[in-house]
């Protein structure tokens, strides 16, 4: 089994559901052993190369870790909280920490599941699968695949105009009022060139025959199997289990509004 | 109506935001005919060849008066995307006609649409990617393919829904000459195998003049000018076709000047290379540019061992002061890359570029860019004021003497008007002539005529004639480089493969082979001649 063959619908609608369970909880136990079953399911199942996984996980890791400092030496003072360690105005307490910690987690957790999904999914697939699965009008399909075939090409653009307009002796910009005009003159030819591009790309969609009509025979079809559901299952009973274990140690607590 | 007429236009009008288009447009066009629809830019072919799978006016807010009809129905009855099973259509841009990212699933959009069932639908991939020969790509990502790959794409999504009629919205624009040849073959041989309608809106005309048996000519109000066999339009209107701005077909384009010196001898003037060579009386060396011996050889610009990119590999050449210089090569060779080099607009990874001798890193921009210009392939990118005298104006001195720049370029005016609101043929001419303001020593062009008219053309190229420094272009267009160049320099797979004159090219066949190139009109002329002697000679 792959995680690339999963039907890409169930899989988002699993991730979804994941995290819909994982944000009742909010200790540090359940987000960590979720994370070690994803990672573990992402690199086993998913066959993904480490360099790539770890740029799209390193943001998120960077985010946590600043939650982590942040909510751990500024903690809000209660009585009865065990003080750990104290230096000047910073007061590290055991409660302090461990939210701190539960915090962070909770956000590595989403940042796991959400990257097993984007990882093991191709952009088209998943779009004819909401088309097939999740009945998504395909004028809205088609025209989220033709912009997303267009980012590569707008960012050469906006490359080529910077040239052009070094070319042309346009200084760079310093004052705000200059910063204002050279957005404008920026924003009009992307803009118009965009619209063009949208427009041809409409026409030419529209000279083949697309009119936007819900039944489709689609020449790739994305199937749904016992697998999918297995999976589904299975992603499911994960996060759950995780809460079990969490609980069983005694660490187990719903979230209250805790942030 | 004649049974045999398929589409049948009937004082057909187009107006769009107060502007009409055309105007009392009546014609028909027979099954499986070959029809050259031709016209000046701006005067409406594309708008036409819209209507007429009806595309328009619904796309746009514009008004389309009288009617068209197809096989006898008027297209109003047809159902929504009924009419475009049975007419497709090629555009002219390769990018932004594809909506997805594979070959196989490109070609199967169209037939998803029409509700082919998906058991079917295989095979017709199959034949129709067989048809223009791209069967071996067809699990490749669109992007990765050549230019006149997605042509040729583009040609089978439409050939796969088994239309009766195609349109051609100038499919060879942007691919380099031998690309051209090869995509005309390849409609040619379909048509031959599989009859169907052809309409081609196109500006180069001679690969297909022998496959073409109606010309429409529009004038530029949108008017029909002509109607009849392609042997009338150009033997008896060419004159007026030319006065127009239309592109003429290379042997007729050398007939008339041939007739004008008195050496050509038939009545109307001919279409094939070998009429125009019985017609001759006697071998006519048609004029070409003699390259300036450029009596003070001062280098301004000069390369050595550059790399860049991980594509340009180890490029030497030097730019003369005042010299016109061509750099030509096949779809993706690196010209852009290395001309953006030049300009120091892209860092060099290896290599030495030397600008009025000094290194090009060690400029100022400022000052480097007063002395180096670079025209963009499309002018809206070099438009940075609100109006076209500010354009000019921008960084001069004296404002007075941006009038006379603007005189000369024909656009005294449109001083008041807003850049993007000038017309193709004016943007391209004022962007030119952003450039020429400060008597830049040298001036980088990309593609300079493309897509403009013959008028155009000729006008931006008397622009750089008459300009004091030095000239280097990028084009696909031999005959420029032939008429107008000093110097041509060709590259091929990121590697400089040749520099020398236009004339010394056209004599290295291996070069111009490799390249994708094929010598200019005059060149094919003169080797013809030379066979026919050795032939009579024996």
């Amino acid at each position: 089994m792959s995680l690339h063959e999963v039907n890409p619908s169930i899989k988002a609608f699993a991730v979804v559901i994941s995290i819909l369970i994982l944000s009742l909880f909010f200790d540090p136990i359940t987000p960590l052993v979720t994370i070690t079953w994803a990672i573990s399911i992402t690199f086993i199942f998913g066959r993904i190369s480490f360099k790539k996984w770890i740029l799209l996980f390193a943001p998120f890791l960077f985010i946590a870790i600043i939650y982590v400092w942040s909510t751990m030496l500024f903690p809000r003072l209660q009585e009865g909280h065990t003080v750990l360690w104290q230096w000047g105005f910073l007061t590290l307490t055991a409660e302090g920490f461990q939210r701190g910690v539960s915090l962070g987690l909770r956000v590595l957790s989403f940042a796991t599941l959400s990257i097993m999904f984007a990882l093991t999914t191709k952009p088209t697939d998943f779009l004819l699968s909401l088309m097939q699965q999740c009945k998504m009008p395909p004028k809205l399909a088609y025209g989220i695949m033709a912009g997303y075939r267009f980012l590569p090409l707008i960012k050469e653009e906006f490359q080529t105009l910077q040239n052009a307009h070094r070319v042309r002796g346009v200084a760079r910009a310093r004052t705000i009022p200059e910063k204002v005009q050279q957005l404008k003159r920026y924003v009009i030819p992307l803009l118009a060139g965009a619209i063009r591009k949208a427009e041809r790309t409409a026409l030419a969609m529209e000279s083949k025959g697309f009119t936007g009509e819900k039944n489709r025979i689609f020449y790739r079809e994305i199937t749904v199997s016992r697998i999918d559901w297995l999976f589904f299952i299975l992603m499911i009973s994960a996060v759950i289990l995780s809460a079990f274990i969490s609980w069983k140690l005694g660490y187990l607590q719903f979230y209250n509004r805790e942030l | 109506m004649s049974p045999f007429e398929q589409i049948n236009a009937e004082r057909l009008e187009f107006s769009y935001e107060d502007r009409t288009i055309f105007t009392d447009l009546t014609f028909s066009i027979g099954k499986n005919q070959s029809v050259l629809l031709l016209g000046p830019s701006g005067s409406g072919k594309s708008t036409l060849a819209f209507c007429l799978n009806r595309l328009y006016p619904e796309a746009v807010d514009g008004v389309l008066k009288g009617s068209i009809s197809f096989g006898g129905h008027k297209l109003e009855a047809f159902k929504a995307g009924e009419l475009n099973q049975k007419i497709g259509i090629v555009f002219q841009d390769p990018e932004s006609q594809f909506c997805m990212l594979t070959v196989e699933e490109e070609v199967a959009f169209g037939l998803e649409n029409f509700h082919i069932p998906r058991a079917q639908m295989e095979s017709k991939i199959d034949r129709a990617l067989e048809l223009v020969g791209l069967e071996a790509e067809k699990k490749t990502t669109i992007h990765t393919l050549s230019g006149g790959q997605k042509q040729k794409l583009a040609l089978a999504c439409v050939l796969a829904l088994e239309p009766e009629v195609i349109i051609l919205d100038e499919p060879t624009a942007n691919l380099d000459p031998l690309s051209s040849s090869e995509l005309v073959e390849t409609i040619a041989g379909i048509k031959k195998e599989r009859p169907f309608t052809l309409i081609v809106i196109e500006h180069k005309l001679d690969d297909w003049v022998e496959l073409i048996d109606t010309c429409l000519v529009l004038d530029s109000n949108g008017s029909l000018l002509f109607d009849g066999p392609p042997a009338q339009c150009f033997g008896e209107f060419a004159p007026f076709l030319k006065k127009e701005g239309i592109w003429l077909p290379k042997v007729v384009e050398a007939a008339l000047t041939a007739k004008s010196a008195g050496m050509y001898r038939g009545e109307r003037l001919p279409l094939l290379k070998s009429e125009l060579l019985a017609g001759l009386a006697q071998p006519f060396d048609f004029s070409k540019k003699v390259s300036k011996t450029l009596a003070n050889k001062e280098p301004i610009l000069e390369v050595k061992g550059l790399h860049a990119r991980g594509h340009l590999k180890n490029i030497n050449l030097t730019i003369h002061k005042g010299e016109q210089v061509a750099l030509v090569g096949s779809n993706g060779a690196g010209k852009t890359t290395l001309s953006k080099c030049l300009a120091g607009l892209i860092p060099v990874t290896q290599g030495d570029i030397q600008f009025l001798a000094a290194p090009l890193s060690k400029w100022k921009e400022k000052d480097l860019f007063q002395l180096l210009g670079y025209v963009f392939q499309n002018p809206e990118h070099q438009f940075i004021t609100d109006s076209v005298f500010e354009e000019i104006a921008f960084g001069l001195k004296d404002r007075a003497a941006a009038f006379s720049i603007l005189e000369k370029i024909g656009l005294e005016n449109h001083a008041n008007a807003h850049p993007f609101a000038l017309s193709q043929g004016q943007k391209r001419r004022l962007s030119v002539a952003t450039m020429l303001v400060h008597e830049q020593e040298l001036l980088i062009l990309d593609e300079p005529t493309f897509g403009q008219d013959a008028n155009t053309a000729h006008e931006i190229m008397e622009i750089l004639e008459g300009k004091s420094g030095a000239v280097m272009m990028i084009t696909h267009d031999m005959e420029l480089v032939d008429q107008y160049v000093d110097t041509v320099h060709v590259l091929d797979a990121g590697e400089l493969i040749f520099s020398g004159t236009p004339e010394s090219l056209w004599e290295n066949e291996e070069i111009v082979n490799q390249a994708r190139l094929q010598p200019p009109f005059r060149k094919q002329l003169q080797n013809e001649f030379v066979r026919r002697e050795i032939h009579v000679a024996t």
